[in-house]
């Protein structure tokens, strides 16, 4: 039976727009008490009606009176960037705590952040952090014009060391200035849509910066293809298949088996199995890439099979 | 009772087969290159000039350590403490030579002549130190501990650490 890990149950205190398209919302416990804190960059995975979605909190995360999200409404998306533009002050809202793969390297000696559009969030989550401890930073944030969130809350914080890029062709200009000067122990972070993610990550590497001091959050703009159907062999034995457009994850759910999971979206790694036979077809944000090469784990809830099928162990 | 399974020793400072002997010119000496800057000397020497470099030098360049393992761990120290990451750095120890070795009821760090495994008095406070096989990333220092701290008579074993006379 699957128990809900580390619920907790908030309301809606606060509703505003950030920008055309964006919705702010401040969620506090019902009794008003603090709530735990959590490490810059971190998400919310929350309960969005039948869904569960993950959302950038933009706090520093050092002993929270509320957490605080930034959503961008997808018209064509799932529901849940919806559901989270139709929320009112009081509903109640059921999330997870935070969690995050995207945290400050503690020892870094600057900290260079780079946002695209929406994926601003966790950025300013990384810039309060770096103002509160006194960590040098310099913020590029590329949007478009007219569509950009939270831009005063990023000059207060940090003034000249932000700079706001509404033309794509500046961005990238600057990106390859910027790139090239950051002194030793600088880390970079980006988040945005993935095409900006990708170039700002392959510009970097290809200027020499090495794995150790990139990181970057994406979101769920990358839309994943329905996939081929494959069967999986389980370790006692049964095959269950897995039709295009059903995930490994709801297919074992199907047959009334349990698997411990969170996001849904290949982010938060609670579904990970083992693999023990066929080769994995990776398509999440979770395992690195020695892992994924390794090919003896996966992501029930994005991945598939690289073939006709796939042995797992669920023990 | 040296289990290398789980060490903090890199494993270009460890032991490997014998002989490999080192060049002449270069014993003892410590070479850094980075990114085309070459800096060779004893290895606090070679520490000292590559914090400086690194100072004005920019993300994107790559430092290769050559010369013995001891050298080499203190000055890969320099580096780490400077804001180098593991994956901007390669080390190539031509044989153990010295090391640093950090007292850990002296607090003190001698250059010694030893490897894992070795007892030697700390040049310092003189308790018998056995090298354990630990090396402090940011000290560059291999830990020592007193080997025979559990079998001394009381009273030794009650002495107190107190600091060394000035």
């Amino acid at each position: 039976m699957t128990t809900t890990p580390s619920a907790l149950e908030l309301r809606v205190a606060a509703v505003a727009d950030a920008a055309p398209g964006i919705r702010s919302v401040t969620l506090e416990r019902p009794d008003g008490r603090r709530l735990p804190a959590y490490p810059p960059g971190s998400h919310l995975v929350l309960r969005c009606g039948e869904r569960t979605n993950a959302y950038s909190l933009t706090g520093d995360g050092v002993d929270p009176d509320a957490y605080r999200i930034s959503v961008l409404r997808i018209e064509d998306g799932q529901g849940g960037s919806r559901w989270v533009h139709d929320l009112r002050v009081g509903d109640p809202v059921e999330a997870r705590l935070p969690r995050t793969a995207f945290a400050p390297v503690s020892r870094a000696a600057k900290h260079l952040l780079i946002a695209g559009g929406i994926g601003v969030t966790p950025i300013l989550s990384h810039l309060r952090a770096a103002v509160r401890w006194g960590r040098p930073v310099q913020v590029l944030y590329g949007f478009r014009d007219g569509y950009a969130a939270h831009v005063d809350d990023l000059r207060e914080l940090a003034g000249a060391d932000v700079e706001l890029l509404p033309e794509l062709d500046d961005f990238t200009a600057r990106l390859e200035e910027v790139l090239v000067v950051q002194p030793v122990g600088t880390h970079l972070y980006v988040c945005g849509p993935p095409a900006m993610i990708e170039h700002t990550l392959s510009r970097a590497s290809e200027l020499g910066w090495p794995e150790s001091r990139l990181h970057f959050e994406k979101f769920g703009a990358d839309v994943l293809d329905p996939g081929d159907p494959f069967t999986v062999v389980l370790d006692d034995g049964e095959q269950v298949e897995v039709p295009s457009g059903t995930s490994l994850l709801e297919a074992l759910e199907k047959t009334g088996r349990s698997v411990p999971h969170l996001c849904r979206q290949g982010v938060c790694g609670e579904c990970q199995l083992s693999v023990t036979g066929g080769r994995p077809l990776h398509r999440d944000h979770y395992l690195t890439d020695a892992e994924k090469a390794a090919g003896d784990a996966l992501m029930a809830c994005v991945s598939r099979a690289d073939g006709p099928t796939l042995e797992v162990s669920l023990s | 009772m040296t289990d290398l399974a789980h060490t903090s020793v890199p494993g270009w400072a460890l032991p490997g087969p014998a002989g490999a002997a080192e060049p002449a010119e270069t014993a003892g000496d410590v070479v850094a290159e980075l990114s085309g800057v070459r800096l060779a000397g004893p290895a606090d020497d070679v520490a000292t000039r590559l914090v400086n470099a690194l100072a004005h030098a920019h993300v994107g360049v790559r430092l290769t350590l050559t010369g013995p393992a001891g050298g080499c761990l203190t000055v890969r120290a320099a580096a780490l403490r400077a804001g180098l990451e593991d994956d901007e750095l390669t080390v190539t120890a031509t044989g153990p030579g010295v090391i640093d070795l950090y007292c850990s009821h002296c607090r003190e760090t001698s250059r010694v002549e030893a490897g894992i495994a070795d007892v030697v008095p700390c040049p310092v406070c003189d308790r018998s130190l056995l090298v354990y096989h630990h090396v402090s990333r940011r000290r560059g220092a291999y830990l020592g501990f007193q080997v025979d701290a559990e079998t001394l008579p009381p009273a030794a074993a009650q002495a107190p650490c107190q600091e060394v006379a000035p």
